[in-house]
């Protein structure tokens, strides 16, 4: 991959200021802070998903099933 | 104009008004960086191609013309913001006795909540405060923190459907309360949850984590994210000592398999001795944590589904988009007592959360109509005044504006006075190095949340000026 990057790389980007998390506790989406995106409950979502009514289960299904191999190797 | 005096005119790196730019390895086989410490501006360039870089007067022209524009942004970002969160402690008390914790084991048993009527009279004072200072369409946070806030979640949970119009909250919790109630009411009401988990497995976990009795309690935690599976803003903060670093890799590969959004790999704050205690060697953390984050990128791209690990996301975004950061500590003076601050259980008031419990860093009482007052002592200012240019040796450190030596209260409690670096020197820049190598390699997106630049736009492109020239 580096053989095609050029020779030199330099950018910045810049916004409003308006980082708040500490080592503690961290919201990294200025959208759900400010309400910009409406977030749904879980029950909202899992009423939208098919089969085993989690989210993730439809779009993920290998994850799911590594998922449930730690999980249970875990507990 | 005359040739020689063209010439006279003409930038020069290191000397006179030219840029002052400092050439550091990264660790990367073909790249080395160019940094100009005081305004955080950095380039990548071949290592074949360092001497003609910094050499060329076009390049150097560029970067003073940006010059001031980047130490007026830095400026800004370090000492121009207002406050726009509040960490919340509702109760001194924990169920868990974690061997690292920052908060004197006395007050977790023993300790206070705060009374309902009491938790109201400090939000209504808090909405007051931010009401004029907030951007419109901007509401402040308030995040209930702890010692354990569910230990007092009936005061909280009510405070949260009172004030749902005034504040935008967040909780953090060790997880072991959360139970279905809990999660339902939280998430309808879009409450971002932050939980702890130290380990992929039980025995990993309960080295550090656990009840005053000494009981486990991985399992409730693990049952607790599994229920969050699918709900958009919750995070796990893992903990990173000597007692887990082994399983770093193992635990990005399970919250990554819980579907987990968002974690932080956090260094141990070595704030108190239990922290200290289990302190890891720079060197060894940051091997660590260098491979569990390429693990999270294997995991990407085997799945197309990102878990982002935010403390380093954030080191990223202090290089790629300084203002962009979400994490306030990894910049001077961090965030504490200017981003936010911190209301303990009796309504005192302190510049961070980690400072609760050291009497001397308290700023007054939020009972007592001392918040806006509290901006101003000595226990805020030496937290919010406190620059890296006052620290030895990070004064003369060219990352210094990428890791921000954190933390003050560590630092305070180890060497006995704020201005000293905190634990962790060499792992900060060795994350540093690690970020500087993705963005060599164009692998900088695979590490940040998808839509991290939506709101930002961009003041230097190399590539962009150069079509221009």
């Amino acid at each position: 991959m580096t053989s095609e990057r050029p020779e030199v790389i330099s950018y910045r980007k810049t916004c409003r200021a308006s980082g708040t998390g500490l080592s503690h506790y961290v919201l990294l989406t200025r959208a759900q802070r400010d309400g910009s995106v409406e977030m749904k409950s879980l029950e909202a979502q899992r009423k939208l998903v098919d089969g085993a009514g989690k989210p993730g289960a439809a779009q993920n299904q290998p994850a799911r099933e590594e998922s449930q191999q730690l999980t249970t190797t875990s507990s | 104009m005359s040739n020689l005096a063209a010439k006279r005119d003409m930038p020069r790196a290191n000397a006179g008004d030219g840029p002052v730019l400092a050439p550091l390895d990264i660790g990367h086989e073909k790249y080395i960086a160019l940094v100009e410490p005081d305004t955080a501006f950095w380039s990548l360039v071949k290592k074949n191609r360092l001497a003609d870089l910094i050499c060329d007067p076009a390049f150097l022209e560029m970067v003073r013309e940006h010059a001031h524009e980047f130490a007026t942004e830095m400026e800004t970002l370090r000492y121009g913001l207002t406050p726009s969160a509040v960490y919340f402690n509702p109760t001194e008390r924990c169920n868990l006795n974690c061997t690292y914790c920052y908060l004197p084991e006395a007050m977790r048993r023993h300790g206070i909540h705060m009374s309902r009527d009491d938790l109201f009279r400090a939000l209504e004072t808090l909405r007051d405060f931010f009401h004029p200072t907030m951007p419109a369409n901007d509401r402040p946070q308030v995040i209930f923190h702890g010692s354990e806030p569910l230990m007092n979640r009936k005061a909280i949970f009510t405070a949260i459907d009172h004030f749902g119009e005034d504040f935008v909250f967040g909780i953090q919790t060790n997880g072991t309360l959360l139970d279905d109630g809990a999660i339902e009411f939280l998430t309808s009401r879009q409450v971002s949850i932050g939980l702890s988990l130290d380990g992929p497995l039980a025995e990993i976990t309960d080295r550090t984590r656990h009840t005053f009795s000494g009981h486990s309690v991985h399992d409730r935690v693990l049952k607790a994210l599994d229920s969050l599976r699918g709900y958009e803003s919750y995070s796990v903060i893992c903990t990173a000592t000597s007692e887990n670093l082994e399983h770093l890799t193992r635990m990005v590969e399970l919250l990554h398999s819980l579907e987990v959004p968002t974690c932080m790999l956090n260094p141990v704050r070595c704030t108190l001795d239990g922290g200290r205690r289990v302190r890891p060697s720079d060197l060894d953390l940051a091997a660590a944590y260098t491979r569990a984050l390429d693990r999270s990128y294997q995991l990407y791209l085997e799945t197309g589904r990102k878990l982002i690990v935010a403390n380093f996301a954030n080191i990223l975004l202090a290089i790629v988009a300084p203002t962009a950061r979400r994490l306030m500590c990894d910049i001077s003076p961090c965030g504490g007592g200017r981003c936010f601050f911190a209301v303990d259980a009796h309504g005192a008031l302190f510049p961070c959360s980690e400072f609760i419990g050291i009497e001397g860093f308290k700023g007054g009482n939020i009972f007592s109509g001392d918040l806006q007052h509290c901006f101003d002592t000595s226990a805020f200012r030496s937290v919010t005044q406190r620059g890296v240019e006052m620290i030895e040796p990070c004064e003369h450190c060219a990352f210094r504006h990428f890791c921000g030596a954190p933390c003050p209260a560590e630092a305070h409690e180890l060497a006995g006075d704020s201005l000293h670096r905190g634990a962790f020197c060499g792992f900060y820049q060795e994350q540093a190095r690690y970020a500087m190598r993705l963005i060599a390699d164009g692998r900088e997106e695979a590490y940040l949340w998808d839509g991290w630049d939506d709101d930002t736009h961009t003041t230097f492109d190399l590539n962009i000026a150069d079509r221009k020239g």
